[in-house]
């Protein structure tokens, strides 16, 4: 399935995107402490995102693969091969990591929510917690806790509604399009986190994610929970909610003041809901033939367009977001010239996911040739990169108001370094008890 | 903004709801993501309950068939040892709404029509031809072609609808739309019904009885499909 070819195109991308990031965090004295840490957690974001498709993409090649959704509602179960659930279990507790590392994200951008170092350090001290403690909870309890953090999802997910009303809404009262900074922030993070969520928005409110669920209900082998089954909604309906927001915050704010490029990325989400509600509607039979005890073989039309809409959104659209959130928003310190060069391999690595992409698209509607497809994608590498210089310059631009709309400080030098070896020993702690839950067969 | 290593600030908050508008917007969608958030979660309860009845194995369905009869007639001289063939039309402009064709029966009857005193009884023969009107051809219950020589009803038929024998069946079902989804497939019985009939005239010895009429009845019986528990 061309989605699978996606991942590991996306895994190699994050983790160069996070290793760079941390870097250029690590060399950005010249910025607010603020953004470094910002910088930070989307670097190590990009890390654990990396870290989540690599064991994804070797799972795939050769075991059998669980959805994203099967990670998020913990719908897995350990199969006794050692190797195949190690990697499910980095696949959940990098999910886990990532849950955790996006609240700390809400705390910090688009405004510092907290300021002092008891604060900073109850933040940090919030994220390891959390990743030490919660995934070994959830491999012992039972992985179907796992679904009950998407009550994170509906936190975040307020908070970020709430800064990009604010914004909206201070834009309309005064007139000052330095309030466009805050709602504009707001809606991409809210894509990154949530986007993949939204493309399901028109079938959540007319409750088709439910019919779907049913397939996936009869084969649980014992009656789920109430809680279990609130908590499933929790996802859909924040990415339901969310969009009808974005939408209609994005239609009212382009008719008053013009639309811009995130408007027409919500307008996208939005229609492509619409798309989605078809395949499910189409999708019904499908549904109910589970129930008769086995499902019937659906189209790989479906593949393409589950592809085409959360697939893209999961592997192309983040990075994409995030390195344009740090860009223009100056997160990163992009004035000295050393970082000006990683700023354009970050570029350059953002074009290449899109390139493949849409490679992969022609060759999923036709089957032509790999040989011709790997052509395409290396003339496609060779316009990048002799148009490099000018997409680059294009991309970071010079927004003054985009700059200052992220601010705070209270960060020491010492918190930087604190941060990067507490999310390295997270990363290796992840794989060990990975390891060890999988020989133990939990 | 100034540093600040010592303190627990967190004026962020406060100056976060410091606008009316915006905390009676967010406010609005908070109770929207609520009241949608129960409204989607009761629709999985209940959706989760007709799955665990399905798989506990209690959630047994009976279906029963509202048959009704359309009949055309025709009727039809062949001369003998002539082949006449009729062409009749099943679309669904013949169906009453949620009618589907179950099956076709066709009786051609006729007498002896020479009125010649004494004139033995010709034979008729009959088959309905295989083309692409959309129906179980291969069915074992059909009667597709039949001969008759002593004036009796001649009676073929077709099944058009899979399965389809109007008796009550039980099945087993997550909701009534699902039960009923076996029975409700459009195109069945659709197409051009096509009747093929020779005769075989018997006359005595210098009489005169070279053809017969025909009467044809086509019987087509559509259904409708009800589920109830």
């Amino acid at each position: 399935m061309a989605q699978e070819s996606l991942a590991p195109v996306a895994a190699i991308t994050n983790l160069i995107l996070g290793l760079i990031t941390i870097f250029m965090s690590n060399r950005g004295e010249n910025q607010s402490s603020h953004k470094r840490f910002s910088a930070l957690l989307i670097g190590w974001t990009f890390i654990m995102l990396a870290l989540y498709q690599i064991a994804e993409t070797i799972r795939g090649q050769y075991f059998t693969q669980f959805s994203h959704s099967s990670i998020d509602l913990g719908l897995f179960s350990l199969e006794g091969n050692v190797t195949g659930d190690t990697l499910l279990l980095i696949r959940a507790g990098s999910q886990i990591s990532l849950n955790i590392l996006m609240v700390a994200m809400a705390l910090h951008i688009p405004k510092d929510l907290g300021r002092g170092e008891l604060w900073n350090a109850s933040v940090i001290g919030l994220i390891g917690t959390y990743c030490l403690v919660v995934p070994p909870l959830i491999f012992i309890v039972g992985v179907k806790l796992i679904a009950f953090q998407l009550a994170l999802w509906i936190v975040v997910g307020i908070y970020w509604i709430h800064t990009y009303i604010r914004g909206i809404v201070l834009e309309y009262q005064t007139g000052d399009e330095k309030y466009r900074s805050l709602s504009k922030s707001s809606a991409i993070l809210l894509v990154v986190w949530f986007g993949w969520q939204m493309v399901w928005w028109f079938s959540a409110f007319t409750f088709l994610n439910n019919e779907w669920f049913v397939s996936v209900l009869i084969t649980l082998p014992e009656d789920p929970s109430a809680l279990w089954l609130f908590a499933v909604n929790l996802g859909w309906s924040t990415g339901a909610v969310t969009i009808m927001v974005l939408f209609f915050g994005e239609l009212f704010r382009s008719i008053k003041f013009g639309a811009s490029p995130i408007t027409y990325i919500v307008f996208g989400i939005f229609i492509l809901g619409f798309f989605n509600w078809i395949q499910d509607t189409l999708l019904l039979d499908y549904y109910y033939s589970c129930l008769e005890g086995t499902c019937e073989e659906t189209s790989s039309i479906f593949d393409l367009v589950n592809y085409l809409t959360s697939g893209m959104l999961v592997y192309l659209l983040k990075p994409l977001l995030f390195v344009y959130l740090m860009v223009q928003f100056k997160i990163i310190d992009t004035s000295s010239k050393q970082n000006k060069h990683l700023m354009r391999v970050m570029i350059l690595l953002i074009l290449l996911i899109i390139s493949s992409s849409i490679i992969e698209l022609i060759q999923s509607l036709v089957p032509i040739p790999q040989m011709i497809s790997g052509t395409i994608l290396a003339i496609g590498v060779i316009f990048f990169i002799g148009w490099e210089e000018k997409i680059t310059t294009k991309f970071m631009g010079n927004n003054e108001l985009d700059i200052e709309s992220i601010r705070g400080d209270g960060f020491s030098e010492n918190v930087f370094k604190n941060i990067s070896i507490m999310m390295s020993l997270v990363v290796v702690y992840i794989i060990v008890i990975a390891v060890v839950f999988a020989n133990a067969g939990v | 903004m100034t540093d600040d290593f010592d303190s627990f600030n967190i004026d962020g908050f406060t100056e976060l709801f410091d606008n009316s508008t915006v905390n009676k917007f967010t406010a609005a969608i908070v109770a929207l993501l609520v009241v949608f958030l129960g409204a989607n979660t009761l629709n999985l309860l209940s959706k989760n309950d007709g799955v665990r009845s399905i798989v506990d194995g209690n959630n047994n369905w009976q279906v029963t068939f509202d048959e009704q009869i359309i009949t055309i007639t025709d009727s039809v001289i062949v001369a003998d040892g002539d082949t006449e063939t009729r062409m009749f039309t099943l679309d669904q402009s013949l169906l009453d709404e949620d009618y589907r064709f179950g099956k076709i029966t066709v009786t051609l009857s006729y007498t002896e029509t020479s009125g010649i005193p004494g004139d033995p009884i010709d034979s008729v023969f009959a088959n309905i031809v295989q083309n692409d009107l959309v129906a179980q051809w291969q069915e074992e219950s059909n009667n597709l072609s039949g001969s008759s020589n002593d004036g009796g009803d001649l009676v073929l038929n077709l099944k058009t609808y899979p399965d389809y024998d109007g008796q009550v069946r039980n099945e087993t079902g997550y909701n009534a739309i699902q039960v009923l989804e076996e029975w409700t497939l459009d195109g069945f019985g659709m197409g051009e019904l096509e009747l093929e009939i020779s005769v075989e005239t018997s006359a005595l010895p210098f009489t005169n009885d070279n053809e017969e009429e025909v009467s044809i009845m086509i019987e087509l019986t559509v259904f409708k499909a009800n589920a109830s528990k």
